[in-house]
């Protein structure tokens, strides 16, 4: 037990980067952690806010607030289970202390429980999100009592036992299946994808359900019935918080106790044979080939050579599959939506936009549209808010180069620009196209496509932004790069500003009555002013910044 | 060569500087051993020569360009390995040549003659289609000692360069530095390993706690403290602190 304690710690402590840092770099730190936890609070608080409302009115119309629990629970368990997978392959499988922890006097079972209860303790953020507003919506709306709350502490701290024993499990077996095979980081990246994939889907199946109102709500909740059913202890933490059920609690933790039991097991059978050699990557031994020659002999200006280098350490990453899917949330969720709109008696977005495209409505929809997708989509892309810390120790050797070190950073957001480019913009692209086609002036595309350009810059390079700010360069383990505080808040950083470029190209113009196409000019003019700022501010102090760091 | 200038340098929220009035010529046509314990400020003064780091005071040339005022010349007048060869690690080995030979414009001619001549040496000619992190730790440094050397800088600055290298390879390393500073250009390199510096260097800088104890020949230090091992001399030196052989060399 000593020795799990002793693993556990270390391990979380080192997964969340907390060391002897030097009191600069710790306060930093700890104002990105204050600044996530207070965003992550105020998104659980407007969550709550309309779940109560949501649960209020189930329960007014004498519906089953018991089972809004119930499916509330397994939407977090759901979350825990599709997000916990990348966590448990990157903690398991492809952290770099691997072979220093198998060198260890501990027996094998110790070493998988310490990795499990680090994924466990990061799950905290995950059902904090996707549960904790159900539990406490439910005790607000019914207006429960303590012993409720008690119930809930317990429910909501065991929460991502079973899911993440599935995630395990899991984990193990397959690799346990292929031992054999050298490249296991493809089996990593290929379960990340899965997991992505499975809950881009069911995000399509919920909201398809869902129509947004209670009734809407509880049939989208329904819809999870048949996922929500592997977690066999869902139930037992319903009839717990439900109806206060002791007996309910009881086998609540119980069933939990027996799936950490299983999960023992099964670490003690395979883990090992499933870890071992995973550091392991075969070299082959060849003459380079006559492309590989002639490629290496065609001289390219530097800053081309940077960009290809930069490229080449995202698509080698593990962070490529993650951001394509992450990235196309936003442009899914959009689809999804004219999919549903669509279907109702009142749809045909499509027929009505393609009315309207001759006239200043057009305009409105496509800056509309763009500055979305461009700055929401833009801002789920990571890369841009790790790209110093993933140099790591690498950064003094880059620091050594001839070249200026802000063209080091402009080297890494064009490695990222076109794709992010593409994948935040392809609807609105795709938009502008059909209502050229309907009429629409063929002028609007090149203004689309530079309010995108210059959008897609401002979010890169304000995210780098933080990164310089705070970057984690003593990393063992490049997957864990991404597990900072910094990240979540640039995203929202730069979610924000989409809201605010939105506000201040649509708010006047209507406030005042002038004509709409105007707001397409003054979402031009913002998105292409602060990119030009942005990028100039993060050249300059991005310069001073690398300079000062190790 | 290298003309290091009175450099100091103190690390934020430390009292103690790493580097302390550090003056020194790495001459042409000579290697120079960089020795001292660890800790002993060898790294920072190799960072602070090769632009990584900003000295607090003084100033370093190399060829006579400014490290701080001039980087980015002064840097394409030198070939810089690190002691950790973990760099770039996504990339193919093929690719990091690639780069290094386009940062520092490489002509076609010179990439092929390189490609032909260095790799075989290193016996590395059979793994550069491999992903550096797929390589072992000797294997990197090799890649990284090729990507240093690649457009033939005058100067070269090594640090650890030996660590993790076989026999061989550490021999051939010893061979090209010997070559490269019968040239009439400047060779840098640290190391722990007072036999490499004792076998190889025409000239030794000892540093201890940022300062510099020694700055002559080996057979110079040899003959002031007669009868005493090479590591002996290096212990007396190191942790009696300036003792005789400061200065005596200077």
């Amino acid at each position: 037990m000593r020795n799990y304690l002793l693993l556990t710690k270390t391990l979380i402590l080192c997964g969340l980067d907390i060391g002897p840092h030097d009191k600069g770099k710790l306060l930093d730190r700890n104002l990105m952690a204050g600044i996530s936890l207070v965003a992550i609070v105020a998104i659980v608080a407007e969550i709550v806010k309309s779940l109560t409302g949501v649960v209020g009115a189930i329960v007014a119309a004498g519906g089953d607030g018991h089972a809004f629990v119930e499916q509330g629970l397994a939407v977090g368990m759901l979350a825990a289970f599709v997000m916990g997978v990348p966590m448990v392959l990157s903690s398991f499988y492809v952290s770099s202390d691997t072979t220093t922890l198998l060198s260890l006097p501990v027996p094998i079972s110790t070493i998988a429980a310490a990795r499990f209860t680090r994924c466990f303790f990061y799950a905290y953020s995950l059902v904090m999100l996707f549960a904790l507003p159900t539990l406490i919506s439910f005790g607000l709306a019914t207006g429960a009592g303590v012993a409720y709350w008690v119930f809930a502490v317990v429910v909501f701290l065991l929460l991502p036992t079973v899911p993440l024993v599935y995630d395990s499990v899991i984990a193990m077996l397959v690799m346990r299946a292929f031992h054999r095979m050298h490249n296991k980081r493809l089996l990593t990246g290929i379960g990340t994808a899965v997991s992505l994939a499975f809950a881009l889907v069911w995000v399509f199946v919920s909201v398809s359900k869902g129509q947004g109102d209670t009734m809407g709500m509880e049939a989208m909740l329904s819809s999870l019935g048949p996922v929500g059913a592997i977690f066999p202890n869902v139930p037992f933490a319903g009839a717990a918080l439900g109806q206060l059920s002791v007996t309910g609690l009881l086998l609540y933790v119980a069933s939990c106790a027996a799936f950490v039991a299983l999960f023992l097991v099964v670490a003690k059978l395979v883990y090992y044979e499933s870890v071992v050699g995973m550091t392991e990557m075969t070299t082959h031994n060849a003459a380079l080939s006559g492309k590989d020659v002639a490629s290496f002999g065609r001289v390219r200006s530097p800053m081309g050579a940077y960009v290809r280098v930069e490229r080449a350490k995202i698509l080698h990453s593990p962070f490529q599959m993650q951001v394509v899917l992450t990235e196309l949330m936003w442009p899914a969720m959009f689809v999804i939506g004219l999919v549903m709109a669509s279907t109702r008696p009142e749809g045909d977005v499509l027929g009505r936009v393609a009315q309207s495209a001759s006239g200043e409505q057009a305009f409105v929809i496509l800056t509309a549209l763009t500055l979305c997708m461009t700055f929401f989509a833009a801002a789920t892309n990571l890369l841009p808010s790790i790209a110093i810390s993933l140099e790591g120790t690498g950064l003094s050797l880059v620091k050594t180069l001839p070249m200026r070190l802000s063209d080091n950073l402009r080297a890494k957001v064009l490695a990222i620009l076109p794709a992010d480019y593409l994948l935040s913009n392809f609807i609105p692209l795709a938009a502008t196209a059909y209502c050229i086609a309907n009429g629409t002036s063929p002028a609007m595309l090149p203004v689309v496509v530079v309010m995108g350009i210059a959008g897609t810059v401002a979010v890169c390079y304000l995210q780098m932004l933080f990164d310089l700010k705070a970057p984690n360069l003593k990393w063992l383990d490049p997957s864990s790069v991404g597990r900072k505080a910094g990240t979540i808040i640039s995203m929202l950083a730069c979610i924000a500003l989409g809201l605010v470029v939105c506000a201040v190209s649509f708010v006047p113009v209507m406030l005042l009555g002038l004509p709409s196409v105007l707001s397409t000019a003054i979402g031009l003019v913002v998105s292409v002013g602060l990119a030009i700022g942005l990028r100039a501010f993060a050249l300059s102090y991005g310069e001073r910044r690398l300079r000062q760091l190790p | 060569m290298i003309e290091i200038k009175g450099v100091s340098k103190a690390y934020a929220g430390s009292r103690h500087k790493a580097v302390d009035n550090l003056s020194w010529i790495v001459p042409d046509g000579a290697i120079t051993g960089f020795i001292g314990p660890n800790g002993a400020g060898k790294s920072t003064s190799i960072h602070m020569m090769t632009g990584s780091l900003e000295p607090d005071a003084g100033s370093i040339l190399l060829n006579g360009v400014d490290i701080v005022k001039d980087p980015i010349e002064a840097k394409r007048q030198f070939g810089f390995v690190p002691d950790v060869p973990d760099v770039f690690l996504n990339l193919k080995a093929i690719e990091y040549l690639n780069f290094m030979a386009d940062l520092y414009a490489v002509p076609t001619a010179e990439r092929s003659r390189f490609l032909g001549e260095v790799p075989a040496r290193l016996e590395i000619a059979d793994v550069l289609d491999n992903q550096i992190a797929a390589l072992s730790h000797g294997m990197r440094q090799k890649v990284i000692i090729m990507g240093a050397l690649i457009h033939r800088p005058p100067i070269w600055i090594l640090d650890e360069p030996m660590a993790g290298l076989d026999p061989k390879s550490a021999f051939e390393l010893k061979k090209m530095m010997r070559e490269h500073a019968a040239s009439g250009r400047s060779v840098l390199f640290s190391t722990h390993v007072l036999e490499v510096a004792e076998k190889l260097c025409d000239q030794i800088c000892v540093i201890n706690h940022g300062r510099q104890l020694y700055l002559g020949t080996l057979e110079q230090l040899k003959a002031r403290h007669p009868g005493m091992s090479l590591e002996d001399i290096f212990l007396a030196i190191t942790e009696g602190g300036t003792g005789d052989a400061t200065g005596d060399a200077r």
